[in-house]
């Protein structure tokens, strides 16, 4: 989303302006050169919060917001290693997608469905899990990131449904940024490749243009799951397909983004036979967006969206229910949607920041299916040579109005002030405030007073899926939408010019929460009673003269056993530190990061602590930046350990509890620009 | 939602101000320049200081700002300086970012003239500038290439050197 200053579009503040920028520059040449260091002459900016551009610091959230820098300093492969370094998250490899979980809640299982994944402000999740993808089914190519803004807590006044403990939001790179044709290229460990083509410039009618195409193939690694007493040595291999296209042009911008990814399920869930290739699963994620913006007046300034997006699962099992033939049992989701997003955004009050908005969505396929091959007999008796299991035929609409205003109390306060009301076609009206108290009593210090509240509707998965038989599944259409109610306070601190201190807690309050639930007889989808948890965050950021930055943060969530033996077990303690720097020798850059997370609670009692490190060094032959070698190393010290997982005992009657982590991993990655 | 409209209406402070953020990071960087004038000891010295700027609206106009202020009884003089026989002249020389591509011919002939270069290149005082600006955690920096100075004839004060991020010898 593309911003606007709110005096440059304000009149008589223009006018003003104008008027006294000769004075105010002059008053920036008589500030000495003490001053002038202490002075933030590029503040943090985000969108993602408020869909306005603002200082983060002004941000109504707690916000981390990650560069590109950072992205090729530590090496990081997916969002989700990403993710990771950051405080109060955790992420898990579940083998077949990898899953966050943040502010003490984790359902591996859940697709991160209580996430909002944006990227450059376009609504990734899907129409029928509400999946965001983090781990290689991303559709973006990391090296297209420009930064990802990290905006904790409940989003739901600005984007609506799924924005439950925050949203993230990816912006992509101006095309500018690469001005030509840049290559990368990478080999790593389980003999996993990548290659990168991109092109981005701007053009001479002053347009912004990048084209980008990526893939991976990896065979995967041989795996082992002591759990089961199970060795699954040649079905982890996976690939990906990336493109992307943007073109931008005054207030004009065209953005198609397509990803597959096609990956073997190595791990035997929901009960399918060990080791057979044939288990696999295939995702596919294709967004269009149209966007223009147009000046009404000196203070009004209308945005529109037109978008389209297209979410594909399917997924093939092997199942041993009767002895030999196996049988097949395939599935497949098929999402498809269409929407419009408007805004009128007014500055003409002295002091405000005025936001309307309007969030159409119209998903016109929601589809589920199930089959077995042969015949298994257990679904709908046929004599055709499959058997459908489930042919589950949905649409929907959604409709979000919103209003926002960030007003200046006074120099140094500011409030900001929001509500949203959603309705959707077989879900209750929703509504989300959301209240932000922002003081900066002055350039060192912000404190962040923050309550606001956030739902999530039942999904077409959670609401309609149906499968008979051995591990059977039914539906719920009785679901209520998960909501929470959050109240967060947040202290930034300046201590001197490059240390930076940030402190948050945070108080949670979640009903009707959504989780799978074994009725004894089969699965089923079903809210839980009122849940309460609480948090603090700590945070350290250092940057050196010599380049170096530290970053380095503690996090604590606390959040009760929950009933009915569902697992909710994220680790409450984590530790992370990451740290950058430049080597003595020339053109040499290392990057490190270590983390430790406390024991995650799974039925039989804990999952070990553990520690973990990761390193990246890099080299730059030439000093700038066109081009680039690195090498990570991943769980450098090769500990093993594992998360909790969500237990599939009903499937496969023997008992899971948590899934082995990645061992020690390495790639060695070039970037050339040309 | 037209209630909350109304009682936002209502609420507007008067005169609530929109932020002092004029203070740009351009504007920043002329007050960075102005101080770099005060530290600097220039061999010869006549009523004028010459500041230049290579490029087109150098620092949005910031730069301009400078024109007519006094630096140990030197008035400013502001100039835009394109052509590389202009450089020789100047006595401060900004080069700003999106020139980086002639960063060697201003060096080449800057060499041995006792003009103080100053850019916002990445690296510019590592490959001979004298001072070269930077970003780090959304603050400004700079660092020093003492060489660079003393092979110009300028002498730097000590006490600039203090607040370098890196002074090259």
């Amino acid at each position: 989303m593309i911003s606007f200053e709110p005096y440059s579009l304000s009149r008589c503040l223009l006018l003003l302006a104008w008027m006294v920028s000769a004075s105010a520059a002059a008053d920036m040449n008589d500030l000495s050169l003490e001053q002038l260091l202490d002075f933030e002459a590029v503040p943090q900016q985000v969108v993602g919060a408020s869909r306005i551009t603002q200082r983060a610091s002004e941000a109504p959230s707690a916000i981390t917001v990650l560069s590109s820098e950072e992205i090729r300093a530590y090496g990081w492969r997916t969002l989700a290693e990403a993710l990771a370094s950051v405080r109060g998250f955790q992420t898990t490899n579940g083998r077949e997608y990898d899953y966050v979980a943040v502010r003490g809640f984790s359902t591996p299982g859940d697709y991160n469905s209580r996430l909002l994944l944006l990227i450059d402000g376009i609504r990734s999740n899907g129409s029928i899990y509400d999946q965001a993808y983090v781990g290689e089914e991303f559709p973006l190519d990391l090296d297209l990131i420009e930064r990802i803004e990290i905006v904790r807590g409940p989003a739901s006044m600005v984007y609506g449904g799924n924005a439950f403990f925050g949203a993230i939001n990816v912006v992509t790179k101006a095309g500018k940024a690469f001005d030509g044709v840049e290559i990368a290229a990478s080999t790593g460990s389980y003999a996993t490749h990548t290659a990168r083509a991109s092109y981005g410039r701007q053009l001479e009618n002053g347009a912004d243009l990048l084209l980008s195409a990526s893939g991976m193939n990896s065979a995967g690694q041989a795996l082992y799951f002591p759990e089961l007493g199970q060795a699954s040595p040649g079905t982890d291999d996976a690939n990906t397909r990336r493109l992307f296209a943007r073109y931008r042009k005054g207030e004009l911008q065209f953005t198609a983004l397509w990803g597959q990814r096609e990956h073997g399920r190595p791990s035997g869930a929901f009960g399918s036979v060990f080791d057979d290739p044939r288990n696999r699963d295939w995702d596919e994620t294709l967004l269009l967006d149209a966007r223009y913006q147009s000046l009404l007046t000196r203070e009004a300034k209308i945005s529109t969206r037109l978008f389209y997006g297209q979410s594909e699962w399917r997924g093939q099992y092997v199942n041993d229910y009767s002895g030999a033939p196996f049988d097949l049992d395939r599935e497949k989701a098929i999402g498809r949607w269409w929407g419009l997003d408007g805004q009128l955004h007014y500055n003409g009050f002295a002091g405000h920041r005025l936001l309307l908005g309007l969030d159409y969505q119209n998903n016109t396929r929601q589809d589920q299916f199930a089959e077995d091959a042969p015949p298994s007999l257990r679904c709908t008796a046929t004599d055709s040579a499959v058997d459908p299991c489930l042919e589950d035929r949905r649409d929907s609409e959604r409709l979000g109005l919103y209003v926002q205003d960030n007003l200046s109390l006074s120099d140094g306060l500011l409030l900001s002030l929001g509500l949203r009301h959603d309705q959707a076609t077989a879900a209750d009206g929703q509504w989300s405030p959301r209240l932000g108290l922002i003081w900066r009593p002055n350039q060192n210090n912000t404190v962040k007073l923050l309550y606001g509240g956030a739902f999530r509707s039942a999904n077409a998965y959670e609401r309609y899926y149906s499968y008979p038989g051995t591990g059977a599944q039914i539906g719920n259409l009785g679901l209520k939408a998960e909501t929470i109610q959050t109240f967060e306070a947040v202290w930034e601190r300046y201590l001197g010019a490059d240390l930076r201190m940030t402190a948050g807690v945070n108080v949670n309050q979640v009903e009707n929460w959504i989780v799978q639930v074994d009725t004894g007889t089969s699965l089923q989808y079903q809210n839980q009673p009122e849940i309460r948890s609480h948090g603090i965050e700590l945070e350290l950021e250092k940057s050196f003269a010599h380049g170096a930055s530290l970053r380095a943060s503690y996090s604590g969530q606390f959040t009760p056993e929950l009933p009915n033996g569902v697992i909710n077990s994220p680790s409450r303690h984590l530790l992370k530190a990451n740290f950058a720097t430049p080597l003595p020798f020339a053109n040499w850059h290392l990057g490190l990061e270590a983390r430790y997370a406390s024991g995650q609670s799974i039925p039989s009692g804990h999952t070990s602590a553990y520690a973990i490190a990761n390193a990246n060094l890099r080299w730059r032959p030439n000093g700038g930046d066109r081009t680039e070698w690195a090498l990570g190393v991943y769980n450098a010290f090769d500990k093993n350990y594992a998360h909790s997982y969500p237990d599939d005992s009903l499937y496969s009657g023997i008992p899971r509890e948590s899934l082995v982590q990645d061992g020690r991993s390495w790639r060695l990655k070039m970037t050339h620009r040309f | 939602m037209l209630w909350l409209v109304v009682a936002l209406v209502a609420l507007s402070p008067s005169g609530a101000s929109a932020q002092a953020e004029s203070l740009s990071e351009d504007g920043a960087k002329a007050g960075f320049i102005f101080n770099f004038t005060k530290y600097t000891e220039w061999p010869e010295v006549d009523a004028e200081l010459l500041v230049c700027g290579l490029g087109a609206d150098v620092l949005s106009g910031k730069l301009e700002s400078l024109q007519g202020r006094l630096v140990h009884g030197r008035e400013i003089r502001v100039r835009g300086a394109t052509l590389p026989g202009e450089w020789r002249d100047c006595e401060v020389l900004f080069i700003k970012a999106d020139e980086a591509r002639r960063v060697e011919a201003v060096l080449r002939n800057t060499a041995q003239r006792p003009v103080l270069t100053i850019s916002d290149i990445p690296g510019f005082a590592q490959v001979g500038g004298i001072i070269g600006l930077k970003l780090r955690a959304g603050r400004i920096r700079f660092d020093i290439n003492q060489g660079a100075a003393r092979q110009a004839g300028l002498k730097l004060s000590s006490q600039l050197l203090k607040l370098a991020d890196e002074v090259l010898p």
